[in-house]
């Protein structure tokens, strides 16, 4: 008789087992950023040229906040778009740019924005990506005139979608 | 017996002693005179051991290439350059990455069963062990009816492996036994 | 022309498994002899099947027919022959030929061997249920995981070629086909568990016979295990070999429960003790090898060298709930018939250790697939997302690991039934004196810290039993005193103690270090002067490969590389290592100069790892000791089943005294 009880445990646990199997895994993964409707993380420090930054400065224009390598080919290609994007913000004073490296070298870094045109600061703190939980380069969070993140974007980003998106927002 | 039995019992028990003695002495050795110290080089090691890259599936943030891994990888070390105790960094990067981040399980919630489960199941293995093995030891040194029947056919298994399901069942009480 | 011959050698193996397997079970319940001669038939159609599918593939592959859809997946133009006949089991469907043609394999092995006993009906169930397992198989590659399926070739095309990860090492030509030995050997002694269960021949006949086919698959999975480890620290370039991920905990899982079985298996052939559990055992092996396949391939699981997810992994669900739920109602059935006849005297026993042996195997084989699947528990609960990795099993292993290396240097010298502690005492002695032995020589060679110290002690102590039982064989036998289970199995622990030490010191004196070098700089580790010299790439049409030359204390040079796949855009990293017996010398080149850059710096990581060879040489001497176990020792009684004293009829006490 014991060997029936036993075994019908081990039954009703192999089921479960099996249950929990075949209903696991519908669960999906890629959540959207939890910073959406937040405040910005404070950026604040010493760029890579050596002059000091504060994304509070920015308050009142909108301001992209992106991450990028200079060994990241997205990255390479989203360049010239966040070149346009800058003109863009010189030309209408609305729109500000800051970046932060991801896991590269400043040598890396002059040499690229040498290479590929742009003048926006550039920071290095390791802890900037994990405020804004970066999983992977590029990406970009578009942050409000108040200080809050609106949209975040991960992969390449182009100018139309911000400059859409700021439109749609405002 | 002879007193010869009883100095070589004597002499065996002064040695297996030393033995004893011995692997103490050696095992304290190599604890106590280990390095000093955690050294800050080693701190960064053993938290890099302990969170797993957010981008690759449970490996460690020590031993992925990603750049996410490099990342936190940074961070860590600068965090314990500033004098960031360990609570503060894992509770930086949970907010961040949120609890997945950590490989060894939290011990609240849920995720205490991972460390309770398998102490019952030690326990209850052992319990089971012990019990079993007392049992046994206390049990009948004679054979039933059906220890008998179970011989018979098993040295008829081992010799030939002729159809045995003529066997009777063992009756209820044998088998709670 | 491949595709259509192929998808007929499929549906061949399919149909002779489902009609042989239909036919026996006929023949069987019917009894009628005559058909289930038959049944043989159908099983070499199934090995003609499984290896006519599978040579078709490599012709496809060697012939780069990508009309065949698996080709198109893992063919290229320009992968090398090796790697080419290895792309088979690069991807899901492939593997699942393999799978079908190693399984066709044992069945025909099992033909032959038992050819003189077709009409015993326990040899017939087995073959039936051998024939249901393969006829499950064959039908993945009818149905959901057909490789041949015909697909239209766009012009000038060239498939991406196998992995990057799987066409970089020689390994990858043993290690999958060694697992898959191991895993699908265990499909003889289940398939003989459930026939023995069936006729009710739950004796201990089945057993002996299936023995060797046990240790033989056993021995396959070890070296499947080993090599997967040995390939992941060549070629993974993370400076490790295991990480604790769940395909690597899959392919641990039956391999815990096979040694399990192989110990206490013991108990029941030498006092008829443990039947339901050591039933249990073999069931829950094959089961666990299913539920690994099942965990590999369905993406249920993150993790790293995971399959992409297929349409097979409900089917193999499906498969594994059949398996145990038979297994489980057989034996529930079965239940009265099982009662264990003999008794444990003494917890100083033989059949005591194996006792020990098998709660702690047990445990460990729990451990393992609770922080495997806890995720899944954690997450279908309260939407927890929990990872559980490394340290977890780590602190949960060693403990149990410590408990194994104890219980192998007592088991060995421990007699069946009872045991004196002065026996002990003496037994016991040398190899003690070897374990102190260990520590002395690890203190005065500088080896510090608690658990690598327990480990060296512990690993002499059984390493000294395991010596004894070898020595004192040789002395009676010669040669044969290494031949045969016991022997075989001495040598198996030395094995594992090796493999043990490797381990402790690899992890507990690892150097790791990461540098950013300019051309001509330097860095120092563990005593080791590491020289960037120079910087020099190679292209082929299928790869581009860059690697430093790292010079190693002024003398030779060791070129650290990144490969970047063209076909699939990825970057592998391949590490250059070079052994040695105290420790190894690990070197991977993270980040190459920006552009190529010859006066750019690179960033190099330096892991340092010692005694490191151990581990594999322990794997190997693990897979020479199961060989050896193999074959037939010194001739003894086959069973022994009851050694109590039995009584005369007449003195029969009632039951329950």
């Amino acid at each position: 008789m014991t060997i029936r009880r036993i075994a019908l445990t081990v039954g009703v646990v192999v089921a479960s087992l099996v249950a929990l199997l075949a209903f696991a895994g519908a669960s999906s993964d890629a959540p959207s950023s939890a910073l959406l409707g937040q405040r910005v993380p404070l950026i604040k420090g010493e760029t890579l040229a050596g002059e000091s930054y504060d994304i509070d400065a920015s308050r009142g224009r909108w301001v992209v906040v992106n991450f990028f390598a200079t060994w990241c080919p997205p990255c390479i290609v989203e360049h010239p778009e966040l070149v346009r994007l800058e003109q863009w913000g010189q030309d209408n004073g609305e729109l500000d740019i800051v970046a932060t490296v991801f896991n590269d070298t400043p040598e890396n870094v002059a040499d690229f924005f040498v290479d590929n045109g742009g003048s926006w600061p550039v920071l290095g703190d390791p802890s900037t990506p994990i405020d804004f939980q970066i999983r992977r380069v590029p990406e970009s969070f578009l942050v409000d005139p108040f200080g809050v993140v609106r949209a975040h974007y991960t992969g390449g980003i182009t100018a139309e979608q911000i400059l859409g998106d700021i439109e749609t927002l405002s | 017996m002879s007193s010869g039995v009883s100095n070589k019992l004597a002499s065996m028990r002064a040695v297996w002693l030393g033995l004893l003695i011995a692997s103490v002495a050696l095992l304290s050795i190599a604890t106590f005179d280990d390095r000093g110290p955690e050294t800050s080089e080693e701190r960064i090691q053993r938290l890099s051991d302990s969170f797993a890259c957010p981008e690759c599936d449970g490996q460690a943030v020590s031993e992925s290439n990603a750049a996410v891994a490099a990342n936190i990888r940074t961070f860590i070390r600068d965090r314990v350059t500033e004098g960031a105790t360990d609570t503060e960094i894992r509770d930086e990067l949970i907010r961040s990455y949120s609890s997945d981040v950590l490989l060894n399980p939290p011990s609240e919630g849920i995720s205490a069963l991972v460390w309770i489960l398998p102490v019952v199941v030690a326990v209850f293995g052992v319990a089971g062990l012990v019990v079993s093995i007392r049992r046994d030891g206390e049990g009948s040194r004679t054979a039933s009816a059906a220890d008998v029947a179970l011989v018979a056919e098993a040295r008829t298994d081992s010799t030939s492996t002729d159809s045995d399901a003529s066997r009777p069942p063992a009756s209820e009480s044998d088998s709670s036994a | 022309m491949n595709s259509a011959l192929g998808f007929a050698f499929s549906v061949l193996g399919l149909s002779a498994s489902v009609f042989g397997a239909l036919g026996g079970i006929y023949a069987l319940v019917r009894n009628t002899p005559r058909l289930l001669v038959t049944v043989r038939q159908w099983a070499w159609l199934v090995l003609l099947a499984a290896v006519g599918a599978f040579v078709v593939m490599e012709v496809a592959l060697f012939q780069r027919d990508y009309s065949v859809k698996f080709v198109q997946l893992v063919g290229s133009d320009s992968t090398p022959p090796l790697f080419n006949f290895a792309a088979l089991w690069s991807a899901l469907e492939g593997s699942i030929i393999l799978w079908a043609l190693i399984l066709a394999g044992y069945i025909a092995a099992y033909l032959w061997k038992f050819r003189a006993r077709v009409l015993d009906p326990l040899h017939g169930w087995t073959l039936v249920v051998l024939l249901v397992i393969s006829a499950f198989f064959f039908g993945l590659m009818v149905g959901p995981a057909n490789p041949f399926t015909e697909v239209a070739v766009p012009a000038n095309f060239s498939g991406p070629g196998p992995n990057p990860l799987l066409q970089n090492h020689v390994l990858v030509a043993f290690h999958p086909p060694m697992l898959y030995l191991g895993y699908v050997g265990f499909s003889v002694p289940f398939a003989f568990a459930i026939a023995a269960l069936i006729t009710g021949r739950v004796g201990e006949g089945w057993l002996v016979e299936t023995r060797r086919w046990t240790v033989a698959a056993w021995g396959f999975l070890t070296l499947g295990i080993v090599l997967g480890a040995w390939w992941s620290y060549e070629v993974l370039g993370w400076g490790g070999y295991w990480a604790w991920d769940p395909v690597e905990n899959a392919s641990l899982l039956p391999w815990l429960t096979g040694t399990a079985y192989l110990h206490s298996v013991m108990v029941q052939e030498r006092r008829g003790m443990l039947r339901v559990w050591n039933l249990s055992l073999l069931c829950s092996t094959f089961a666990l090898t299913i539920l690994g396949t099942f965990l590999s391939r369905s993406g249920v699981v993150d993790s790293v060298h995971a399959f992409s997810e297929g349409s097979v992994g409900p089917w193999l669900l499906v498969f594994f709930t059949v398996v145990s739920g038979v297994s489980i109602g057989l034996i529930a059935w079965r239940g009265d018939r099982l009662r264990s006849p003999g008794a444990i005297d003494s917890a100083l026993s033989r059949e005591a250790s194996f006792l020990a042996n098998n709660v702690i195997f047990g445990a460990l084989a729990f451990v393992v697939l609770l922080g495997t699947v806890f995720p899944l528990l954690a997450e279908a609960y309260d939407g927890t997302r929990l990872t559980i990795g490394r340290p977890y099993f780590d602190s949960m292993a060693r403990p149990i690991a410590f408990v194994m290396l104890f219980l192998m240097a007592a088991a060995p010298v421990l007699p069946w039934r009872k045991a004196s502690g002065e026996l002990l005492a003496e037994r016991l002695f040398w190899p003690a004196v070897m374990g102190v032995g260990a520590m002395f020589v690890a203190v005065v060679l500088g080896a510090r810290g608690f658990y690598p110290m327990l480990t060296f002690g512990l690993g002499g102590f059984a390493a000294g039993a395991a010596l004894r039982q070898v020595t004192l064989a040789t002395r009676r036998q010669g040669w044969r005193g290494f031949v045969g289970r016991t022997n075989g199995g001495m040598i198996v622990h030395l094995g594992i103690v090796l493999l043990a030490v490797g381990v402790a010191s690899s992890e507990a004196y690892k150097t790791d270090r990461t540098a950013t070098l300019l051309p001509g700089q330097s860095v120092e580790v563990a005593g080791h002067t590491f020289r960037y010299v120079s910087f020099e790439g190679d292209e082929t049409s299928q790869r581009v490969r860059i690697w430093a030359n790292v010079e190693i204390d002024g003398d030779e040079i060791y070129t650290p590389a990144q490969t970047r796949y063209t076909e699939r855009g990825m970057i592998v990293p391949t590490p250059s290592v070079r052994p040695g017996f105290s420790e190894d010398l690990f070197l991977v080149l993270d980040d190459a100069p920006r552009n190529g850059d010859p006066d750019a710096p690179i960033r190099l990581r330096v892991v340092v790892r010692p005694m490191i060879t151990w581990l594999w040489a322990g794997g190997v001497l693990m897979g020479l000791g199961s060989l050896l176990a193999i074959f037939p020792g010194r001739r003894r009684r086959g069973t022994e089943p009851v050694s109590a004293a039995v009584p005369p009829r007449g003195d029969v006490v009632g039951a329950g005294a």
